[in-house]
C-alpha cells in the first residue's frame, strides 16, 4: 500500500516537473484512476500551471526579415505562375472552338464558291423521261422525235435539213 | 465545349452535303438554275467516242450512220428563272438555254439553237422541254463541215 502511494507520488512528481514522457502507459492509467478518486489532489493538480517540458524550453530562432521576404516572393511567384497557366488554359479553351468554327466556315465557303456546274458532283446521266412542250424548227427543216422507248434508248429531237 | 464544336461541325457537314443542296433546289423554285450545254460532233469518219458519250453513242449507233461521237465543248453557267444562258458551240452555232419552271424534281427548259449564216443568225431549233433535273437532253441540231453533224446535250438543275 505504501509502495503504491510512493508510485503515485512519483507519477505526480513527473507530471509536475514536465516529465510526461517518462510515464509509461500503465503509470498514466494508474495516475488517472487515482485522480478520479482523489478529487482534492485532482483539483490541486488542475490549478497548477503546467511546467513546460524541457524539450520545448529551447528558444526557436525567429526567421529574419530577409527569410520572410524570400518566402513571400516564392509564394507570389507560385501564385503568378498558377494564374498565368490558368489564363493560358482559358485562352486555349476559347481558341479551340474558334479555330474549329473558322475551319468549318472556310470549308463551307470553299465548297460554295469553288464548285462549278459540271464538276464531279454532277454525274453524266441521260434523261429518259422528256416531255416536249414546244418545238419549232427553221423553215425547210423537219423535226424528228425519237422516243427511245422501243429500243431502250435515249429520247431525242433531231432537226433534219431539207436534204434529210 | 467539345460537344458544341462537334454539333457545329455536324451542322456544317449537313449544310455542305450536295444532297441537301439538291433538296433545297427542289424546294426553292425561284433559285437560279445551273445549266450545262455540251457540243457533240457526230461523224462517220472514225469510231472514237468520248467517255462521257458512251451511253448516247450506243443508243445512236443502232439507228444512225454516225460512228464517232466527240465532246467538243462543254459550257456551264447559272441563270435565274426566265433569264437566259448563252454559249457558243462549234461551226458557228450558238445555244441559249432559259429555265422556265421547276416542277417536282423536274425542270422546264427552253432551248434555242442558232446558226450564223453569212451575217444573219438563223434559228435552227426552238423548243421547250421538261425533263428530270440534272439529266442531259440530247438534240440533233444540224450539219457541220465535212459531213459531220452537231448534237447538243443540255441539262439544268
Amino acid at each position: 500500500m505504501e509502495r503504491k502511494g510512493n508510485d503515485i507520488l512519483a507519477d505526480l512528481d513527473a507530471v509536475l516537473n514536465g516529465r510526461l514522457d517518462q510515464l509509461s502507459p500503465e503509470q498514466a492509467a494508474r495516475l488517472e484512476a487515482y485522480l478520479n478518486v482523489d478529487r482534492v489532489t485532482a483539483e490541486a493538480l488542475a490549478a497548477r500551471v503546467a511546467t513546460v517540458e524541457p524539450v520545448l524550453r529551447g528558444g526557436v530562432p525567429t526567421p529574419s526579415a530577409v527569410a520572410w521576404e524570400r518566402v513571400w516572393a516564392g509564394i507570389d511567384a507560385a501564385r503568378t505562375a498558377r494564374l498565368k497557366a490558368a489564363a493560358q488554359r482559358r485562352v486555349f479553351r476559347i481558341w479551340q472552338p474558334l479555330v474549329a468554327v473558322a475551319a468549318s466556315v472556310a470549308l463551307l465557303l470553299a465548297w460554295n464558291f469553288t464548285r462549278e456546274p459540271g464538276e464531279s458532283d454532277w454525274p453524266v446521266t441521260w434523261a429518259r423521261d422528256v416531255e416536249i412542250n414546244e418545238l419549232e424548227v427553221a423553215r425547210g427543216s423537219t423535226p424528228l422525235i425519237l422516243s427511245g422507248e422501243f429500243d431502250g434508248g435515249i429520247p431525242m429531237i433531231w432537226v433534219l435539213d431539207g436534204a434529210g | 465545349m467539345r460537344c458544341a464544336c462537334l454539333a457545329w461541325l455536324m451542322l456544317v457537314g449537313v449544310l455542305s452535303c450536295p444532297a441537301t443542296g439538291q433538296a433545297q433546289d427542289r424546294k426553292g423554285e425561284g433559285k437560279p438554275a445551273e445549266i450545262e450545254v455540251w457540243a457533240i460532233r457526230a461523224t462517220t469518219k472514225n469510231s472514237d467516242v468520248s467517255p462521257e458519250l458512251r451511253e448516247l453513242a450506243d443508243a445512236l449507233k443502232k439507228q444512225f450512220k454516225y460512228t464517232g461521237f466527240k465532246l467538243e465543248r462543254k459550257a456551264a453557267g447559272r441563270a435565274e428563272m426566265d433569264k437566259s444562258f448563252s454559249t457558243g458551240l462549234v461551226g458557228g452555232y450558238k445555244a441559249t438555254a432559259t429555265p422556265r419552271q421547276r416542277i417536282d424534281g423536274r425542270i422546264k427548259l427552253q432551248i434555242q439553237v442558232q446558226n450564223r449564216v453569212s451575217q444573219d443568225e438563223q434559228t435552227v431549233l426552238n423548243t421547250t422541254v421538261t425533263a428530270e433535273a440534272g439529266k442531259l437532253v440530247p438534240l440533233g441540231c444540224g450539219p457541220l463541215e465535212g459531213g459531220d453533224y452537231l448534237i447538243i446535250a443540255v441539262r439544268a438543275r
